[in-house]
């Protein structure tokens, strides 16, 4: 199929972003005078950056909605605008300090960014290794230990619950989207659960490194993680300033009051 | 479910398949993969070859891996997009990927438990086999089918595919462990029909293989044209031709169909009208694509600045070079002679100057020293067909009527599964279809061997004795064909009663080849009880200083046996050699020229050295005598020593370093002209389809504009740069057995292709040397064979008087190499060159006579060393600047018994050193059941100025010692010691 028009972020182009993002950091962590995480321009750029660190949010939608035509450019986007909002952040913090939980939240941040970064640079390299397992076709042998059985009785299971999460799917071809998960969120999870357990009986992932194998699952976990975490800086800010300033003088007042 | 009825796949036939991996480049050049980006990938298989079984014999087995086209495919499944980027198409079942649609996550790749799903890490998507989507809309196959050199691969409906199987009685492989129900049908080898099948425990993918650090150096960059997508998109807004041809890389000439648009050629395929081959083709035909298209190319001359091997060049015009040249070339006329000028030539450089331009060129200037490859490869073959049938032509060709009904195949140092994957596909289809048996003799356990009933690991370079001990065992037991031999072969009875005398029976065979008495002795029965047996014979013979004796021997056992001027059932050895005559050069315009020295480039050493017997100061040479050339480090003296060395090539190559001038050429459809001559006979013409890169010049222009400057353009002519010209008025014009193979009746066919001799348009291709068929019909036919009686000789008194000229007989005394791990007869050479019997014109070379005497050599040398071809998809240096050559088979190794490894501490993929007499080089260690536990192999092909993975010449391990009758070199059989590579 041709992709002459798919959109890619080419690893130069990665690699400038973040270095980009690194120049912009470097001032702004290392040089004193920068307006302080409650000030005025401090909170603009700490709900700029929120907003735009939503991008990954709804490129998970997009890509699993059915919204999008084109996933990869939502991938792009999410690059681009958690980049963006990480230099904003790093505005909104600049003078604050930093060993304290939002701090962990940054660095959560930091970390999807240079893991994100890694996985599409240095590691992606690597599913192209995985074509014939590198260097035996193992599959086509009988592997060691495989219980048939099992796997049947697995299938068989993932067959008879679907009747139920989605009675005019098949199951041959199916895995729990966006509307599964929110219209039957505990059989769609019930489900994934069967087709992870029929996924490690065949070896999925264990042909690959655990760094490759299991990559995208921790850049998600993180993600995860760093939402949570944000959500819980922006609801101790508004709703527990006095925690939040821990003594200290609350300049971000005017959203406090806001927010009271 | 899909319905059956509509169901496509492929079928992949594992007894067939050989790993040429012909299907790998043809997936790369339709879809426009880069390096390490596979839609399939040819790999090693292990399912039948368990290493800890010890009785079991040695494998060497293969099997494409890709898309299995699944009804449950867990890569769709695992495809978090939604709609999903991987689709399941419900008529056919072909499961395909939307690349506009995949964020390159990668979960498909991981989640499939074949490892079929490809991934383009440049440009962060996944990739799979579609079963080539966009050739099946335009009623094309998949590629990969289309091209499969051996029938491999079928494609079609699955249902009717799986009836074939089943006609057949082909055991389908289970491959369904996963229960995920894979489409793709996998054939098991006929013999494995029964066994259990074994788990997959043990790695017998070399080490040099699985390793993807090997691959490192392969960047995106290397893909280009056809193997990027954005440029192929670009292209294909061009409106495409398609222009039948010929592959101008080897000695099977494949007809391919070149597919340009604009003016680049995008896709090589085999051309399907060809009545033999049908579109089958190996992978080097298809990467010519990356020769037309190569960032390495040489473009501009080039003229040496530092002092010679150095690589330090200033760019030259054309005219000042040339200029340059000739005066140079003039001040060693004057000094030491015309002679003192050598040109040696090779595939590279093609027929139209090998045959044409140079000859003139040579033959004006007034030198005799002048090669091709021929002392090389096949001289020992071409010179003792000559003596004994009266034409270096053979009569077989690749059809069912012919090669194709033939009840036995035997090949005696003949890979022909690895350098003619094309010809072996039709003998391996033959052989299943009828029934037909097999046998390999070789030291090496071969991609041929493994096809092969049975494999005979022979000492190397002992082949005369096992041809002796079966002309003995066929005498005492009476299977020869006492009517041929009565009729046919003149001086038969000298040969048995000489055979007898000798006593070269099968213990003696035995005992000298290395082999048992019963392998023999089945042999010798399979060959004689045949009706019909072809022996193959090629490098593996060819390379030794008893050559032509042994060519001699072999040539005997199949016409005792009947197998000769008759269909399905012959001698043969690559390639066919035609009855070329010179170019007409009026008398009065050919200098009188001293005798040659010698027949083979190896003989000029003497004369760049020291002098002897006269001084040879300048070299003008395209191809890669720096790699080529045995005992690499005098020739290296050697070219040093030189006043004039002027390198034509397409690449720099270690050659290169030495020249004064690096000239760049055009090469295939760059230039135009023939194709080498095929082992069948056939010639395939080219037309000159595109511009070559640069100011890259074809080589009969090259000798043309330095012709008039030295006053030769009235007989090398200005309009012989056109190279249907060139052909017609020179090449066909002095060689009648070309008369109607015209240019215009070239381009006429649609494969662009005929069979010589082509003496007249009306008659049609003709087949003139099945003689004994022919007079079998009819008696009064009144054919016999080109030789002064008419028939084939073994002995004669003018023969042997030939023969003793050189010191040897033409009775076939046993000798090989003076390097044997045991001792056997050897040559001894003489001290003075004399001219030689075995030539037209004045050849000087050394006589050698036989000895017996014990041969003291260094204990430490205590392992032979074998040479050889690397597998299909390289040949000498051309692919080494192909990426996908090197993606497929990056390095340079040595194939070595894990036994021997294991006794000297060497491991898989381990560096080991060898070192013989003349010279150590490295290379990776690759550990395989399937070589002769007391030898190593080391393949040709590397030199240490390649991109990619440069490796040091395997000639500098190799001496020189020539044939006293044909002059071939010795490449094949030497002592040496391997140890594990200190840094």
């Amino acid at each position: 199929m041709d992709n002459k028009n798919r959109p890619d972020l080419s690893e130069r182009h990665i690699l400038l972003l973040l270095t980009a993002v690194a120049a912009a950091a470097a001032p702004i962590l290392l040089q004193p005078g920068w307006p302080t995480p409650g000030s005025v321009s401090g909170q603009l750029c700490a709900a700029a950056g929120a907003l735009l660190l939503l991008a990954p949010l709804l490129f998970v939608v997009m890509k699993r909605s059915g919204l999008s035509a084109s996933p990869p450019t939502w991938f792009i986007a999410h690059v681009v605008a958690t980049m963006l909002g990480c230099s904003l952040i790093f505005v909104h913090v600049a003078s604050g300090d930093w060993l304290t939980p939002p701090g962990l939240v940054l660095l959560l941040l930091v970390l999807l960014i240079v893991q994100g970064t890694l996985l599409r640079v240095v590691f992606a390299r690597g599913f192209s290794l995985l074509f014939a397992r590198g260097s035996l076709p193992t599959g086509f042998s009988a592997p060691p230990g495989l219980d048939k059985v099992a796997l049947q009785q697995l299938i068989d299971s993932k067959i008879s619950l679907l009747q139920r999460l989605d009675p005019m799917a098949d199951e041959a071809l199916f895995s729990p989207a966006l509307k599964h998960w929110l219209r039957r969120p505990r059989l769609s999870l019930r489900y994934q659960w069967l087709a992870e357990r029929e996924a490690r009986l065949v070896g999925a992932r264990a042909s690959a490194s655990p760094g490759l194998g299991w990559s995208r699952r921790i850049h998600m976990l993180l993600a995860f993680g760093f939402y949570l975490g944000l959500l819980a800086h922006i609801i101790v800010v508004l709703f527990f300033a006095g925690y939040a300033a821990g003594g200290e003088i609350i300049d971000w007042w005017y959203i406090t009051a806001w927010g009271g | 479910m899909t319905d059956a009825t509509t169901q496509l796949a492929l079928m992949i036939d594992l007894e067939r398949c050989t790993g040429c991996k012909s299907c790998e480049a043809a997936c790369k050049q339709t879809n426009a993969l880069g390096p390490n980006s596979y839609r399939n990938r040819v790999m090693w298989f292990d399912e039948q070859q368990p290493d800890n079984a010890e009785p079991t014999p040695a494998r060497l087995d293969f099997l494409t891996v890709t898309c299995q086209q699944c009804e449950r495919p867990a890569c769709l499944r695992a495809c978090p997009v939604y709609p999903k980027a991987i689709s399941k198409d419900p008529v056919t079942g072909v499961v395909a990927i939307d690349e506009n649609r995949c964020t390159g996550c990668g979960e498909c790749a991981l989640s499939c438990p074949y490892g079929a799903i490809g991934y383009n890490a440049e440009q962060h998507h996944a990739v799979k086999c579609d079963l080539c989507a966009e050739r099946r809309a335009r009623d094309l196959g998949p590629a990969c089918a289309f091209v499969c050199p051996t029938r491999a691969i079928s494609f079609g409906n699955r249902a009717t595919l799986l009836e074939q199987a089943q006609q057949d009685r082909r055991e389908v492989l289970d491959t369904d462990h996963f229960l995920q129900q894979p489409a793709t049908i996998y054939l098991r080898r006929p013999r494995d029909v029964g066994q259990a099948a074994q788990p997959g425990q043990h790695r017998s993918t070399p080490a040099l293989m699985a390793d993807h650090g090997s691959r490192i150096s392969l960047k995106s960059d290397v893909a280009r044209g056809s193997y990027r997508k954005a440029d192929k998109s670009g292209l294909d807004k061009q409106e495409e031709r398609i222009v039948p041809g010929g592959c101008n890389i080897c000695f099977n000439g494949c007809p391919i169909k070149y597919h340009l648009r604009g003016d680049q050629v995008v896709n090589i395929y085999g051309n399907d009208e060809d009545p033999v081959f049908q579109g089958r083709v190996c992978p080097k035909s298809q990467m010519t694509l990356q020769m037309y298209n190569n960032p390495h190319r040489l473009v501009t001359p080039l003229k040496r600045v530092g002092k010679r091997g150095s690589d330090k060049f200033q760019e030259i015009s054309w005219d000042q070079a040339l200029s340059e040249i000739a005066h140079k070339l003039d001040a060693v006329r004057a000094r030491y002679g015309s002679e003192a000028l050598a040109i040696q030539s090779g595939s590279r450089t093609g027929v139209l100057n090998i045959i044409g331009a140079i000859p003139m060129f040579a033959g004006l200037w007034g030198t005799a020293n002048v090669a091709a490859t021929e002392p090389y490869c096949d001289l020992g073959k071409g010179v003792a067909l000559k003596l004994t049938q009266g034409s270096g032509v053979m009569a077989n060709v690749y059809t069912q009527e012919d090669i194709g009904s033939a009840e036995a195949y035997v090949y005696i140092g003949d890979n022909q599964a690895e350098t003619r994957p094309v010809n072996f596909g039709m003998v391996n289809d033959w052989r299943l279809r009828n029934g037909a048996k097999m046998i390999v003799v070789d030291p090496r356990l071969t991609a041929t061997a493994s096809k092969a009933d049975a494999w005979l690991p022979i000492r190397s370079g002992t082949d005369m004795a096992l041809g002796l001990g079966i002309i003995h065992y066929l005498f005492a037991n009476d299977l020869h064909d006492q009517a041929f031999c009565d009729q046919w072969i003149v001086g038969w009875r000298e040969w048995r009663d000489f055979v007898v005398d000798q006593g070269y029976d099968l213990d003696w065979t035995a005992a000298v080849t290395d082999l048992a008495v019963d392998q023999i002795e089945m042999l010798a029965q399979t060959i004689a009880q045949a009706d019909g047996c072809m022996i193959f014979l090629s490098r593996g013979i060819n390379q030794h200083t008893n050559s032509a004796q042994t060519n001699r021997v072999f040539m005997f056992v199949a016409a005792m046996t009947g197998n000769w001027g008759r269909h399905g059932g012959g001698y043969f050895n690559v390639s066919s050699e035609m009855n070329w005559k010179a170019p007409r050069i009026p008398k009065d315009r050919r200098p009188w020229t001293r005798p040659a020295i010698g027949k083979n480039p190896s003989d000029w050493i003497a004369a760049m050295l020291d002098g002897e017997p006269y001084p040879i100061k300048a070299l003008i040479t395209s191809n890669n005598p720096l790699a080529q050339w045995p005992q690499q480090n005098r020739v290296r003296r050697a070219i040093q020593a030189l006043d004039l060395v002027v390198h034509t090539e397409l690449f720099k190559n270690a050659t290169s370093r030495y020249a004064d001038y690096v000239l760049p050429m055009a090469s295939g459809i760059e230039k135009g002209g023939t194709t080498r001559f095929a082992e069948d006979r056939r010639i395939v013409w080219n037309d000159k389809l595109i511009d070559p890169p640069g100011d890259a010049k074809s080589d009969h222009w090259f000798w043309i504009e330095l012709g008039k400057r030295f006053g030769f353009g009235d007989i090398l002519k200005e309009d012989y740069k056109d190279p249907r010209r060139l052909w017609d008025e020179v090449l066909v014009a002095a060689t009648p057995d070309l008369a109607a193979a015209t240019t215009e009746r070239l381009t006429s066919l649609p494969n662009r292709t005929v069979r010589l001799p082509y003496f007249e348009a009306k008659d049609g291709e003709i087949d003139p040397v099945y003689v004994t068929e022919a007079m079998r019909r009819d008696p009064a036919a009144g054919l016999d064979y080109p030789t002064p009686s008419g028939k084939l000789e073994f002995w004669t008194p003018a023969q042997d008087l030939k023969f003793e000229t050189m010191g040897l007989s033409a009775l076939p005394e046993f000798y090989t190499e003076a390097e044997q791990l045991v001792s056997l007869p050897h040559i001894k050479y003489g001290d003075t060159p004399l001219a030689s019997s075995f030539f037209g014109r004045e050849t000087l070379v050394y006589p050698g006579h036989i000895v017996t005497e014990h041969v003291t050599r260094d204990a430490a040398f205590d392992t032979e060393l074998v040479t050889g071809r690397p597998p299909a998809p390289h040949f000498h240096s051309w692919t080494h600047y192909f990426w996908q050559a090197q993606e497929m088979w990056p390095e340079l190794y040595c194939q070595i018994h894990p036994q021997k490894a294991a006794a000297i501490g060497i491991k898989d993929g381990d560096q080991v050193a060898i070192k013989t007499a003349n010279g150590s080089i490295v290379a990776r260690a690759w550990l395989h059941r399937g070589i002769r536990p007391s030898s190593v192999f080391v393949p040709i092909g590397w030199d240490e100025q390649q991109p990619y993975h440069p490796g040091s010449s395997v000639n500098h391990l190799t001496g020189v010692r020539l044939d006293p009758i044909s002059q071939q070199a010795n490449l094949k059989t030497h002592l040496c010691r391997v140890q594990k590579a200190t840094d």
